[in-house]
């Protein structure tokens, strides 16, 4: 006879809850929110009952399954979870979006970095080659943090280092403060790189209607999530 | 117990005047109600959560996540203006339902 897996009770909480995400239409807030009653539950059970297998059986008979579970808030909140799923993505855009305002910066560095171990006629031919190594340098270095962040993020969201209902949630209650901060941030980011391009005479933009543009793009995802959050989630009749 | 019809109608109520007390979490207001109701109401999660949530779109009460015992994060509501306004509300049809059916099953002798 096989011996029989030892039961660990997170790794099956673990299961239960990609089986409620499975539904597709209960926000990381809900899920959260039946995860936390499922642990209370299990917790209560197991004063009485002698194993935890047998604790998480019984308590997760008794929440219901999660097809009857997304059903029920489906009737509930026919809004409220696309309303989630698009705050979360557009803090996910936003966030990669501070972080991409680095990119040029980290080129610009890089590229001083390279030219100081150069003689001048290397660096001469490194700089006026039609092919210079920064073409491609910053579009590689694109590609990287965003590889970087998306592994990184989803790592943490796995393993619960970080809580996105939490945050979300502390966002929707302070939407104000959120936009604020948001704002700040992007405009900050903004700065920081046009200003470490034009201490190391990096080529200039164009002509000046591309400020405006890079300005006004700035601030546009930080307000449409300000106003997301501040929108209040439709009301259903009766 | 009481029947899913009469449960269905009495939660808001119920929910409003447990928060009334204090601020409290799903499995805690699912507890208590079974401990008042002596284990006559069980409230199911599939139609507690949901009504929670729909509550706090109503604008009755207000949600936030606080750590509580045992060091685990629990989502906790609270009542706010609008919903002390409703349970008034409900209150008013509770009572008058109630004196109603008194009147009715226990007629008070006609003094005319």
């Amino acid at each position: 006879m096989e011996p029989h897996p030892k039961f660990e009770l997170n790794e099956a909480v673990a299961g239960w809850r990609n089986a409620l995400a499975s539904t597709g239409s209960l926000s990381f807030d809900i899920m959260r929110e039946l995860e936390e009653h499922l642990r209370d539950s299990i917790s209560r059970l197991t004063a009485a009952e002698p194993t935890e297998e047998e604790a998480f059986l019984i308590a997760t008979r008794r929440v219901g399954s999660p097809a009857a579970l997304a059903a029920e808030f489906r009737r509930a909140k026919p809004y409220g979870v696309w309303v989630n799923w698009a705050t979360a993505v557009l803090l996910g855009v936003q966030a990669a979006n501070f972080l991409l305002q680095l990119v040029p910066v980290a080129a610009a560095l890089l590229q001083v970095a390279v030219l100081r171990l150069l003689t001048p006629i290397q660096a001469g031919r490194f700089l006026h080659q039609p092919f210079s190594p920064m073409m491609w340098l910053s579009p590689l270095l694109y590609v990287l943090i965003v590889q970087l962040l998306l592994s990184l993020c989803w790592r943490m969201v796995r393993n619960r280092d970080i809580d996105v209902a939490a945050w979300l949630f502390k966002a929707r209650q302070h939407p104000w403060k959120t936009g604020v901060l948001l704002v700040g941030l992007s405009f900050g980011l903004y700065l920081v790189r046009i200003v470490t391009q034009l201490v190391l005479g990096q080529p200039h933009f164009p002509f000046w209607p591309i400020y405006v543009y890079a300005f006004a793009s700035s601030l546009y995802l930080p307000l449409t999530v300000v106003w997301l959050l501040h929108r209040r989630l439709p009301q259903r009749a009766g | 117990m009481l029947s899913k019809e009469l449960i269905a109608a009495s939660t808001k109520p119920l929910v409003l005047s447990i928060l009334t007390r204090g601020e409290s979490y799903g499995y805690a207001l699912s507890l208590e109600i079974k401990r008042l109701s002596g284990g006559q109401i069980e409230w199911s999660e599939g139609m507690l959560y949901p009504l929670l949530h729909r509550m706090e779109d109503e604008a009755l009460i207000e949600s936030f996540w606080q750590e509580g015992l045992g060091g685990r994060d629990r989502k906790y509501y609270r009542i706010v203006r609008a919903g002390k306004r409703a349970l008034q509300t409900h209150k008013q049809q509770w009572t008058m339902l109630n004196n109603l059916l008194n009147n009715l099953w226990n007629p008070i002798p006609n003094s005319n």
